[in-house]
């Protein structure tokens, strides 16, 4: 059984404009010990995944459909005591520019302790410390450097200490969102590695979310592409970055510089923003597609499968050739 | 590819009625703001209507309004719905012109001492050093003196002020308060990157502060005018009561003095009573108002998140 | 090697220090050099790169070529003239040559000015034509940017238009004027990666048509080397090398340049 398996979720916000369908129809599967990556955009929806996966979305938010089988529980359906009990012991969270999650007038080590003793009232000071110390060496933090104020750490360091945080209650998942942005990418390249050994040395499961591509690809087994609150591709690694098939995952990986290859994408300009109150009732990508006809436009992409392990949400970019379109 | 209907409708409309229309929405939302805005209707009829009552009758005139058969202070009748004071003239006009006043004197005094709270607040805030000092210390040493009682010397020495005098003299004192508020915004603003973008255009200083920070700044001095009406009418108010108002002017202060000064506090209710909740309920209309406009300028406060 | 007089920007022995007030008293003072004896040139027409993380200077370097800050030594030359202390009318013609395109989007535009007013102020400022031909001048480097029809972005105000279109009407904004050099200061970093390759585009169609020279300031090496010819790389201040773009990426010599191409993302491991 999957650790993790989300069925059909969909999620909006009230807002005063409208009701924003900010998820639509997501399902997906996490296998223990597995990492899976969600790419887009801002406003594609995934940090409101994350956040539904810990029910920490705010009250203006409603999930309107879906389920999410943690274990076999459906963390949906469960109290919001229950769901405080597996909050942090069983699934942890690395928050969009967490650094500033740090409480500037407290001891580092202190607010780590403190996440720790929270969650496990039973344990004793000098167990923590401990466990602290344990930490801090995973994450590569130096020991002495434990009494001191956020202040006193770079941006790389206090990063590190929420990673150290959201590992402090050894955690069976780990959903990072944007764990590296604002960070240098000397920097940012270290926290990755640190990343990779924890979840080796642990056997942890990642949910990773980045608008970054290449940062998601260097850390992730498996990739779902997400484009205004829809997965629009999904596959192992190697399969979405050397055979993309969805015309947006060809932008977006065309769109990324690297070292590599002087690339050189002369893109159109792409139009306006997929209005997420009144979605289009075809393909949501229809309007900034470069091969989409009349029936992307009116009807909705069906899931096409190119390999049992990669699958994508279009249906005009296939080459009908190459992959066997089964419907 | 886009809709050219949907753009054809932006080029129509600009900032203020689409952004005025949202923030309608907050406003009208919010509890205080409409309690507040109904007093503040109720009272504005009210002002309205005192232009009126000395048309229906000579006798319903606020000041020389004599009641040929009433000319003590008698109770609520018929002909006197709230009664009539010491000399007969009617109490519901004499409430009525007092609304009228106060509006007059809360809003005039509040709008000049917001517009020189804020010129030069934003003088202040922008320029910074020598200037910043010398007008902060200014500021402060007006607003450490008690605005009543420099009020109350300059009446003892000239006689009895005239009501536009008071109205100059509140907004005098009263700038202060509202120019550090302006001057911390000014100084937050000065950082940003819109104003540099202004520089490295090649804005002069004039430019910069009344075209681009002014507009900024100016929903703040709105919300700080609202407070300012409230204590303007109080020390309005607390003048006249106190014998150095305009005695030309019918306030609700002066109906106050008059009460107090022809014995009449305790043996008139009707008489006592009006005004002073009047003045309370003015201020506490104007008070909600500006607390409702805080929430319409403060994002922060608002209790709505949207999604990414 | 290209002639002097083919040299727009030229920094001789650049210092800048920022001193925050410290200690009990606030009497003492504590001193970060922000950038120590820099120099270099920027030959006219080219794309020069500055690439750096944060905390290395890279911004100041922009902000001093702008007049933004005042260096506290060295000298700074526009078309071989000193410009580091000008007052007048000679302050008045740097700032028609010499503009900038800011980082955030969100915050470099004015909320409460229009997309015409935003383009067309510059011109208003320097005086340039009336009000007629203004609003053909606004219109012209609106298509340029990629906003277009004009017509339909003029009336908009910034919360109606998305990032990438903002970032497009700073560059409107930044090059009506026709400057002889912009400084592009991390243009696309509050940018989604698709929006950001068009804003690349756009800074190239744009070099290409006005004859523009650019400073392009980012931490990515990868955007460098896409957009610029040559590239100089900045660290704690300093300026550790610099040359032709593809020499730096195939022959890093400083270890600080190796360390930025090693840590850089790549797809295939």
């Amino acid at each position: 059984m999957p650790l993790l398996s989300v069925d059909n979720l969909s999620i909006g916000y009230q807002t005063r404009k409208g009701f924003l369908k900010s998820v639509e129809g997501v399902s997906f599967s996490l296998e223990q010990g597995k990492s899976l990556g969600f790419v887009g955009e801002s406003g594609c929806g995934k940090t409101t995944i994350g956040m539904a996966l810990m029910r920490l979305l705010p009250d203006n938010a409603s999930i309107k459909n879906g389920r999410i089988l943690f274990n076999g529980t459906d963390l949906l359906k469960i109290s919001e005591e229950e769901m405080r009990r597996i909050r942090w012991k069983k699934i942890a969270m690395i928050f969009q520019a967490a650094m500033n999650a740090l409480n500037p007038v407290h001891r580092v080590g202190e607010q780590i302790m403190e996440a720790i003793l929270t969650h496990d009232p039973a344990i004793s000071r000098a167990s923590a410390t401990n466990q602290v110390e344990n930490l801090f060496r995973m994450v590569g933090i130096p020991k002495d450097r434990m009494r001191d104020f956020p202040h006193n750490y770079s941006g790389g360091m206090k990063q590190r200490a929420i990673i150290a945080m959201a590992l402090a209650c050894n955690p069976a998942l780990l959903i990072a969102d944007e764990p590296t942005t604002a960070l240098d990418v000397i920097v940012q390249s270290q926290i990755l590695n640190a990343i990779k050994e924890l979840r080796k040395a642990f056997e942890i499961s990642l949910i990773f979310i980045s608008h970054d591509i290449a940062v998601v690809a260097d850390v992730c087994d498996d990739i779902n592409i997400m484009f205004a609150g829809q997965v629009i591709e999904s596959g192992k690694r190697e399969e979405v970055f050397t055979s993309p098939v969805h015309p947006y995952t060809k932008e977006l990986l065309g769109s990324y510089l690297t070292l590599d290859e002087k690339t050189a994408p002369d893109l159109p300009y792409s139009g306006e923003t997929v209005n997420l109150i009144h979605p289009p009732s075809g393909c949501r990508f229809s309007e900034r597609c470069p091969v989409a006809d009349s029936t992307c436009r009116q009807t909705q992409p069906e899931w096409v499968e190119i390999s049992p392990t990669h699958k994508v949400h279009c249906n005009v970019g296939i080459d009908v050739d190459e992959t066997e379109a089964i419907k | 590819m886009k809709e050219p209907d949907r753009d054809k409708k932006y080029a129509a409309r600009s900032i203020f009625s689409d952004r005025f229309l949202e923030n309608w929405t907050v406003f009208s939302e919010n509890l205080l703001g409409k309690i507040g805005l109904t007093l503040l209707v109720i009272f504005a009829v009210m002002a309205s209507a005192s232009f009126f009552t000395p048309l229906i009758d000579p006798m319903y005139h606020p000041m020389t309004g004599v009641d040929p058969d009433i000319s003590y202070s008698a109770g609520p009748s018929m002909r006197h719905w709230l009664g009539t004071d010491f000399i007969g003239r009617d109490i519901l006009c004499q409430l009525l012109a007092g609304a009228r006043i106060a509006f007059m004197v809360g809003i005039s005094a509040a709008f000049m001492s917001i517009f020189l709270g804020t010129v030069i607040g934003m003088i202040a805030g922008y320029s910074g050093k020598v200037v910043d000092t010398l007008l902060m210390r200014l500021a402060d040493m007006i607003m450490v003196m008690p605005t009543l009682l420099v009020v109350l010397i300059l009446s003892s020495l000239f006689g009895q002020l005239n009501i536009w005098i008071i109205v100059l003299l509140i907004a005098l004192f009263r700038w202060p308060g509202v120019s550090r508020v302006i001057r911390a915004q000014t100084l937050s603003l000065k950082q940003r990157p819109f104003i540099e973008a202004a520089k490295v255009a090649g804005a002069s200083h004039f430019r910069i502060i009344f075209r681009h920070i002014l507009p900024n700044v100016l929903p703040l001095s709105l919300l700080y005018m609202t407070f300012r009406v409230t204590s303007a009418i109080i020390i309005e108010a607390a003048l006249a009561f106190l014998g150095f108002g305009d005695p030309g002017t019918v306030s609700w202060g002066m109906m106050l003095q008059w009460v107090w000064k022809t014995g009449h506090m305790f043996q008139a209710p009707y008489w006592l009573l009006p005004p002073g909740i009047c003045i309370s309920l003015l201020t506490l209309a104007f008070y909600m108002l500006g607390r409702a406009m805080e929430e319409v300028l403060d994002p922060r406060l608002r209790k709505e998140v949207g999604g990414e | 090697m290209k002639p002097p007089d083919n040299i727009i920007i030229e920094l001789e022995q650049i210092s800048k220090i920022f001193r925050t007030k410290t200690g009990f008293l606030k009497r003492d003072y504590k001193e970060v050099v922000a950038l120590n004896n820099v120099s270099f040139k920027i030959f006219r027409g080219e794309f020069f790169g500055l690439v750096g993380q944060s905390g290395s200077g890279k911004t100041t370097i922009g902000r001093l070529i702008t007049k933004l800050e005042t260096p506290d030594h060295g000298r700074l030359c526009l078309e071989g003239k000193d410009i580091t202390t000008i007052k007048g009318k000679a302050y008045k013609e740097f700032r028609r040559k010499v503009q900038m395109i800011f980082q955030d989007p969100y915050q470099s535009v004015n909320p409460y000015l229009s997309v015409s007013d935003t383009i067309s102020e510059p011109l208003i400022i320097h005086r340039i034509g009336n009000k007629n031909n203004r609003k053909d001048k606004v219109r012209r480097i609106m298509t340029s940017v990629g906003l277009s029809p004009p017509d339909d972005f003029l009336h908009r105000y910034p919360y109606q238009l998305s990032g990438g279109q903002r970032q497009r009407v700073s560059i409107a904004r930044a090059m009506i004027l026709e400057p002889a050099f912009v400084v592009a200061d991390e243009p696309t970093s509050m940018l989604d990666a698709t929006i950001s390759i068009q804003i690349f585009n756009i800074l190239s169609q744009i070099r290409k048509k006005f004859d523009v020279t650019f400073l392009f300031i980012t931490h990515s090496l990868a955007a460098a080397r896409y957009l610029c010819d040559r590239i100089a790389v900045i660290y704690n201040g300093e300026l550790v090398e610099i040359g032709p773009a593809e020499d730096i990426i195939q022959n890093p010599r400083h270890p600080y340049t190796r360390a930025l191409i090693q840590a850089h993302p790549r797809f295939r491991r």
